[in-house]
């Protein structure tokens, strides 16, 4: 597989050096857009990523690849919208294909509260610049016939819903390695199989990074980190508001007929879209304890089939192919933490739980102003890790997509 | 005929005590002790007098549960949706999930009486296909 | 594989009957009160490996347990 990868990355793999700018932990989607845009936007490419594995093994290789901005909150609205936009440029810019489809999203609510819920949602998103918009169940019959709105005449009647048009899915792994590229194109070092083991402190600063290939100074050390993010900010003296669950996924064959929009459905607690092989790709609510381990669950399989099978009929006749699991940092309000920790030299984006893929370009774009300009960007100035201190949170559960 | 029609309601006595005072306790004439936690105990049938040695003991006669006799030759139909084992000794008292529903189970020479919250015993005749299976 | 929780009194019983505890545990070198109100209320160690944690078995004992859990297996 690395063959064919670094044959497509038209230069070698450089040596690590003893010291760097800017050390970014992590080479996931949003540790290699934070050095893609640093590289692209602001020129600076004494850059390295370091990754413990290969690029894109963690998080950014299991997610279900859905790019949307409806959230219920003005913040995360603007903040997906952004990532949405660059998103949609990311093939012309990169000059790579990343197999982005803009599909649609149906958001189901079953109910008169997730009527409600749905209308708001809407009103909020053309507020701050998303094309959501309150459907009903006529209007969710014409936009995806499948969709059973009696819900085999349970409780779980479909009352109506939000639709959003540019919600999108994108290939995970293609969009990690766009990245990857564009910032090595411009002289950014990636570093795959470099392990970071601890960091190199001066007094309260952080000084750069301990690997498993001897020291690496650094200007500023920003960790991308997914899933072990509370290990290493420890080693900074950095508490965060984070608790890491396993999120499960799985695939079914191949469906023969187009399935067009993504359907997603808060009150059962699943989502559902097609991948561009034809398979039905679904997901579920986190696992409820906290765990670093990437063990799959029938159990998972079977709660999350149910309430699937009930909503769209079809999907009975279609076997699992495979399941997988991820490790997601959720963070207690429900919305990504980006910028400075209060330790000088180490800055995080980190508490992307289950909604990391979708705020990839975004993320990274903003994070690399931040570290070019030293000063917070606007749009990311909510989402500090000083929220909790001030009790700001941006609490935002209704919009994750999975059940907590 | 091996597995029950239905739930039926059924009628204990609940006692909360000092886990010491509910280990003196003796079982009543042809009658249950099911331990649901080391302070916790039910008593089937409810007896007409009971004595604990614990003054701040709380005794209340228990309505929350349904409960059915099971066949022994059914015990592998209800392992089979049971996340954990069943205890090989009889008697032997056990709790936990069953087809997801909370459940406690007593294993006796004779049959499985299992007991499941009154409010979700229509769940669980659901589950178990009770009724359905006129053979 | 499902994840088994030892409950002392049922036995072993898979994670489905438990609800996950949470215990703040601020560390020991934030000593001003309102950084450890901010950390109690917030903040949360996450450990990767061996931990000690409060579980509540719901579907059996319905009682408070204090289990041992490594939460990278």
């Amino acid at each position: 597989m690395n063959e064919f990868i670094e044959a497509q990355v038209s230069f070698g793999w450089e040596d690590l050096r003893s010291s760097y700018d800017v050390v970014i932990v992590g080479g996931g989607g949003h540790g290699l857009s934070t050095a893609y845009h640093l590289a692209t936007r602001h020129g600076i490419t004494n850059v390295a990523v370091l990754e413990r594995g290969y690029i894109g093994s963690g998080n950014s290789g299991r997610n279900t690849t859905i790019i949307r901005a409806n959230y219920g909150i003005p913040e995360a609205v603007r903040f997906y919208q952004r990532s949405v936009d660059l998103y949609s440029r990311l093939e012309e810019e990169t000059g790579r294909w990343i197999m982005h489809d803009r599909k649609g999203l149906l958001w189901l609510v079953h109910g008169t509260p997730g009527t409600r819920h749905e209308r708001a949602r809407s009103i909020v998103n053309q507020a701050f610049g998303a094309d959501t918009v309150y459907v009903t169940p006529e209007e969710v019959r014409q936009i995806c016939p499948d969709v059973d709105l009696n819900a085999g005449g349970g409780e779980f009647r479909v009352t109506g819903g939000s639709y959003s048009p540019h919600a999108a899915t994108a290939r995970h792994d293609r969009v990690v390695w766009a990245l990857a590229e564009g910032a090595m194109k411009r002289g950014v070092h990636v570093h795959q199989r470099a392990a970071v083991t601890g960091l190199l402190k001066s007094g309260d600063r952080v000084t750069g990074v301990l690997t498993d290939r001897g020291p690496v100074a650094a200007g500023v050390v920003v960790s991308a980190v997914g899933g072990h993010v509370s290990t290493l900010a420890a080693m900074a003296g950095v508490r965060l508001p984070i608790r890491t669950h396993p999120l499960q996924a799985f695939v079914t064959n191949h469906y023969a007929r187009s399935f067009r929009p993504i359907v997603a459905s808060a009150g059962m607690g699943f989502y559902v879209s097609q991948t561009p092989r034809g398979e039905m790709l679904l997901g579920s609510a986190i696992d409820r304890q906290p765990s670093y381990s990437y063990r799959s669950s029938y159990e998972f399989l079977s709660y999350c089939s149910l309430p699937a099978v009930t909503l769209l009929p079809f999907l009975r006749n279609l076997t699992i192919l495979r399941q997988w699991a991820g490790v997601c940092d959720m963070s207690v309000d429900m919305s990504p933490i980006m910028g400075y920790t209060g330790v000088d030299g180490f800055l995080v984006t980190t508490g992307w739980g289950t909604w990391g893929f979708k705020g990839i370009p975004a993320g990274g774009e903003q994070m690399a102003e931040l570290i070019a300009t030293d000063r917070t960007p606007e749009l990311i100035a909510p989402f500090s890790l000083n929220r909790f201190k001030e009790d700001r949170l941006l609490f935002d559960p209704g919009s994750t997509g999975t059940t907590h | 005929m091996s597995a029950p029609e239905r739930f039926e309601r059924l009628e204990a006595t609940r006692i909360v005590a000092a886990p010491g005072a509910l280990d003196e306790i003796d079982s009543p004439d042809g009658g249950r002790l099911l331990r649901l936690a080391p302070d916790d105990l039910l008593v089937l049938p409810p007896p007409e007098r009971v004595e604990v040695a614990d003054p701040y003991a709380i005794i209340e006669p228990e309505a929350g549960f349904s409960a059915a006799w099971f066949d022994r030759s059914e015990l592998a139909r209800l392992q089979a949706v049971s996340g954990w084992e069943f205890p090989v000794r009889c008697p032997e008292f056990a709790q936990g999930h069953l087809a997801g529903v909370p459940v406690k189970m007593l294993f006796d020479e004779g049959g499985v009486l299992v007991l499941v919250p009154a409010v979700l015993a229509h769940h669980l005749e659901e589950r178990l296909g009770l009724g359905e299976r006129a053979e | 594989m499902v994840l088994r929780l030892d409950c002392p009194h049922c036995g072993s019983r898979p994670v489905e009957e438990w609800v996950y505890g949470e215990v703040p545990d601020p560390p020991d070198y934030l000593t001003g009160a309102e950084e450890r109100d901010v950390d109690r209320g917030f903040m949360m160690s996450n450990t990767e490996g061996a931990r000690q944690e409060r579980w509540f078995h719901a579907g059996g004992c319905r009682r408070w347990q204090t289990i041992g859990r490594d939460t990278t297996v």
